[in-house]
């Protein structure tokens, strides 16, 4: 089985009817960029992070507002929600920022149960690694073969 | 939708593959040859090479009241440039 992630979407109900389209799974990238997001820059430094002269981070500055944010945009692809007229307030291949604004634009309660769904589907595949983990998957490690130096009799140093 | 030698330009166009948008075109032809063969040479702002050699990937550019799709059946990267070859139009 590949270790490589298809871009495989998934529907995630809400209440009255509503449901969110999102990633199956991220990718390493991805998930790197749902991490990075969490910092906020400080004084120049890309990212939220502030780099020192000898080129190595010397503080990052977690940012309270990507909290939670960060996995929604990371997992987020579509969703049913409509505006005043019934109609679809369209997500799909919008820049970040466009979906961040109509996060931000939602009720808190709405944005809570968005939150909630994506995280509770993160957990979800969390869960159904570590069980591929357990049962010897590709995550997992295999039985280590004996050194073929010691086989032929050989010393290795 | 086309018939005999054609060739189409644009300047904002992409490749997808699945949702992961696999490139980004900033200016492209596509060709029509008298055999009915599509290709596409296009300029590149950024691109993924894993993405761009996976199946099925789809070139798509906005024109009016919607878009163009091709499927791309081959892709070549070269120095922020792209060759391909493209089945039929789908729209």
């Amino acid at each position: 089985m590949s270790r490589f992630v298809k871009p495989t979407e998934v529907r995630l109900p809400l209440s009255e009817g509503d449901y969110l389209i999102v990633k199956e799974k991220l990718t390493a990238g991805e998930q790197l960029e749902v991490f990075a997001r969490l910092y906020k820059a400080e004084g120049g430094g890309a990212g939220g992070v502030t780099v020192g002269k000898t080129g190595v981070a010397e503080s990052m500055t977690l940012d309270p507002l990507q909290v939670g944010l960060s996995m929604v945009l990371g997992y987020l692809l579509d969703w049913s929600l409509t505006d005043d007229d019934g109609r679809v307030v369209s997500i799909r291949n919008q820049p970040l920022d466009v979906v961040t604004a109509a996060l931000r634009n939602l009720e808190f309660d709405d944005y809570q149960e968005i939150v909630a769904a994506v995280q509770a589907h993160d957990a979800r595949n969390q869960a159904a690694r570590q069980e591929k983990k357990r049962s010897g998957g590709p995550s997992g490690s295999g039985p280590i073969s004996r050194s073929l130096a010691v086989v032929g009799g050989a010393t290795n140093g | 939708m086309f018939e005999g030698p054609v060739t189409l330009r644009g300047q904002e166009a992409t490749i997808v593959w699945g949702y992961h948008t696999a490139a980004v075109c900033t200016s492209w032809t596509a060709a029509r040859t008298p055999q009915g063969q599509w290709t596409l040479q296009a300029t590149l702002k950024r691109a993924d090479p894993y993405q761009l050699r996976q199946q099925p990937l789809k070139f798509t550019a906005p024109r009016v009241g919607g878009f163009f799709c091709w499927p791309v059946l081959s892709a070549t990267l070269g120095a922020g440039t792209l060759a391909a070859v493209l089945g039929p139009p789908e729209s």
